[in-house]
């Protein structure tokens, strides 16, 4: 993670800024009066969008950002750290497809896609941890694989239609 | 001596009715106060004296009352201001606030000296000038949207401003100082000596006592108390730096500044701002008061002539020394536009000028011959520039284009080689890749120079004539010293950020070092005649210096061209000097190739 510069501004207050991964570069200038503006400048670009917050607006801004009104699912939280931390990905097994009722070892997933699945987890909350090769999958599973994008991709392809 | 409640109720109605307007217009509730305290004065003269037979501006109590305002603003500047601060304010906003401040005294008293003004009343004057407004540049900031970390020049211009506050102080101490003394040596000296007392004792309060004593005021939990012991130390304070021979203001802001980034910071802010509110009011609309509208007329030619000696100093001088420390045009002007202001500095000092007395015939007489004339004067100033500043600062980017339209291309390309080196050892670029660190020979000379060059300046008689070869082999030192650091940098300079080929490494560094000893050798000048007969010797320097300058541009034209004139010399056709300028690799064994940083 970047650092967040502290800068100070002799008369006006302090500046704080955030380099933002995706290119440009996040400013907040907090005043002496608590107002706060938020600069924005976009990589390559001159001149930095800029707003102006009042104290509170501030407040309820911030309150939205860290997650204060509303949140996604954890669930889909965990799987967005996953895949970006460990080239950890889940694909979910729809009812009616092919794949359901049979086991992992007579689908021969490793071989077809380059997906290894090192979890499982059911409908019913229960969650399979390294399931043995005998493992039949069922309706609704999500399965965690380890796999790139390519692999994922033909994964999803197999389980949804049994190519 | 009853106290004067009708003239206060009068004075705090006026400040109620001056902040609303002012807020309601969207300005500076100083302006509101300056202006009702004009119209105040009037109606004073014209109305409260005769019909009433009260007389405002003569009050005691709003006198009193005013210097308190002026007392607690310090103080609270002094709470906002730290050693720290002032460590951090880096090399480019030290050496800005120095040119800056330097300059623009000097101008002062060009100015006073073209209106027949004596050198003590000169000095004044160029104070008034001299003082960049914090206040107006971080207003016009915040609403020009230019605080983020594209504009890298805005934390230089508002660091400048800390330093030049500092300054400020030092000047402060050393004019009153002078005019006690009529500018004997022996009155400075002892005033210079009391400055010392008082700047010693509150350092080593500040470094050494503060954290204690600052944790045992801290313990105090009783609101009443610690009010009580804040307003001790103020007015302690500012009882002390009398007792000294200094000026009060002086005692309030070193007290501020020595509580400044402690824990009580905050809490003294919070309980004691209501004062300073109340009374700061108070003080700007008596400002406002003494401003004599009889005596604008007058004023008027030597107020037009302070404006522009600011615009020039500020717009033009300034910003070219941006340029010479490595910012770009744009940047330059920025800073330059920004420093135009002048506000409550410009105020506070002129009404402690023409507040200072001196004995004559047993009765208290004005120390200074134009006392009267500085209320309009600084009034004026700062009703003008902090209408002018905004509007410069908002068109800062066309007037850099216009500037350097007007600028000769041999002067240009000088500014940008010197730029390119002075930016990567201590301007703008240094922070990333600094290409010389610190030399403490050349600091150690730089300090000496500049405390030598003050008591230079105000000294006369024997002790003149023995410090003025000091400096000047002062500054023949650090040209020699500048010269050797840059020749070690020019190597790991990146010209080729300047699109042209640089044939002649040393003789960059020679122009470097040449550009600087010229100044220092201008500043030199200056401060020798500075007490003599400077009237002509002001204007000789003046011609000296442009025609050094034409020198140096003939030493620039030897060292790089132009590409124009070098395509004709070195026979490069047109395409060929597109390419290098594209892959900005040189392997000409002429042209000089950057190391790689």
């Amino acid at each position: 993670m970047p650092e967040i510069l502290e800068t100070e501004l002799p008369g006006i207050g302090r500046r704080f800024t955030l380099p933002i991964e995706t290119g440009g570069e996040l400013a907040v200038v907090v005043h002496k009066s608590g107002d706060k503006d938020l600069y924005f400048r976009e990589p390559g670009a001159g001149d930095p969008v800029a707003v102006s917050l009042s104290d509170s607006e501030a407040r309820r801004l911030a309150a939205v950002l860290t997650g204060g009104f509303w949140q996604p699912s954890p669930i889909d939280m965990f799987r967005a750290a996953l895949a970006k931390k460990a080239g950890l990905e889940t694909v979910t097994v729809v009812g009616g497809s092919p794949v359901v009722g049979r086991r992992i070892l007579d689908l021969d997933i490793r071989r077809r896609t380059g997906c290894s699945i090192v979890a499982i987890l059911r409908e019913d909350g229960s969650s399979l941890p390294n399931p043995a090769p005998d493992t039949p999958v069922e309706a609704n599973d999500i399965l965690v694989v380890i796999a790139d994008a390519e692999g994922v991709a033909k994964l999803e392809d197999f389980v949804h239609a049994g190519l | 001596m009853a106290f004067d409640f009708f003239s206060l109720a009068v004075v705090t109605l006026a400040a109620f009715l001056g902040a609303v307007v002012a807020s309601k217009l969207g300005q500076s509730v100083i302006l509101g106060y300056l202006v009702v305290g004009i119209a105040l004065g009037e109606a004073n003269w014209r109305f409260f004296m005769p019909q009433a037979g009260v007389d405002l501006v003569g009050s005691p109590t709003v006198k009193a009352l005013a210097d308190l305002g002026i007392a607690f603003l310090l103080f609270f500047v002094g709470l906002e201001f730290s050693v720290r601060k002032l460590k951090n304010a880096g090399k480019p906003s030290t050496i800005l606030a120095f040119v800056d401040y330097g300059v623009l005294l000097f101008s002062g008293f060009l100015v006073g000296a073209a209106f027949g003004w004596g050198p003590v009343e000169s000095l004044f004057l160029g104070g008034i000038l001299a003082m960049s407004s914090l206040g107006i540049a971080a207003k016009s900031l915040i609403e020009l949207k230019r605080l983020d970390s594209a504009h890298p020049e805005t934390e230089v211009l508002l660091g400048s401003m800390v330093v030049e506050n500092f300054l400020s102080m030092i000047l402060l101490t050393i004019s009153v100082g002078w005019v006690a003394g009529r500018g004997t040596t022996l009155a400075v000296l002892q005033s210079v000596q009391g400055a010392a007392v008082i700047y010693g004792s509150f350092l080593a309060l500040a470094v050494f006592g503060m954290p204690k004593l600052a944790r045992l005021i801290e313990r105090i939990k009783n609101e009443e108390v610690f009010i009580l012991l804040a307003l001790t130390l103020v007015f302690a304070s500012a009882g002390l730096a009398v007792l000294f021979g200094t000026p009060f203001i002086l005692g309030t802001f070193f007290i501020g500044m020595a509580f400044a980034e402690t824990r009580l910071t905050e809490r003294l802010q919070l309980k004691l701002s209501t004062f300073r509110d109340a009374f700061v009011a108070v003080f700007f609309v008596y400002f406002g008061m003494n401003i004599a509208v009889d005596l604008i007329p007058g004023v008027a030619p030597l107020l037009a002539a302070a404006v522009v000696a600011v615009l020039i100093d500020e717009v033009l001088i300034l910003s070219a020394f941006a340029v010479l420390l490595g910012f770009g045009r744009r940047a330059a002007t920025a800073i330059g536009t920004a420093a135009c202001g002048r506000s409550e500095d410009a105020i506070i000092y002129s009404s402690l000028g023409s507040n200072l007395t001196r004995p004559e015939g047993g009765v208290q007489v004005p120390a200074l011959a134009h006392a009267r004339e500085l209320f309009p004067l600084a009034g004026g100033l700062a009703l003008i520039t902090s209408a002018l500043t905004p509007l410069l600062m908002r068109h800062s980017e066309g007037i850099a284009l216009g500037l350097a339209r007007f600028t000769p291309r041999a002067l240009r390309f000088g500014g940008r080689v010197v730029g390119a080196i002075f930016s990567e050892s201590i301007g703008p670029r240094a922070r990333s890749h600094p290409v010389a660190h610190g030399d403490p020979v050349l600091l150690a000379l730089v300090g000496a120079y500049l405390a030598l060059l003050l008591p230079l300046a105000f000294s006369i008689g024997p002790g003149h004539t023995v410090l003025a070869p000091f400096v000047v082999l002062l500054s023949l030192l650090i040209w020699r010293e500048v010269r050797i650091d840059v020749e070690d940098a020019v190597p790991k300079v990146d010209f080729a950020r300047l699109r042209f080929l640089v044939h002649d490494v040393a003789g960059i560094a020679r122009y470097t070092a040449f550009v600087v000893l010229v100044l220092l050798l201008f500043v030199d000048f200056v401060a020798i005649e500075f007490s003599a007969s400077w009237h002509l010797t002001a204007v000789a320097g003046l011609v000296t210096v442009a025609a050094l300058w034409l020198a140096s541009i003939r030493m620039m034209s030897a060292i790089t061209r132009p590409p124009a004139r070098m395509l004709a010399s070195d026979l490069l056709s047109r395409a060929e000097l597109e390419r290098r300028r594209r892959t900005r690799h040189r392997r000409d064994p002429r042209s000089f190739a950057p190391k790689n940083l």
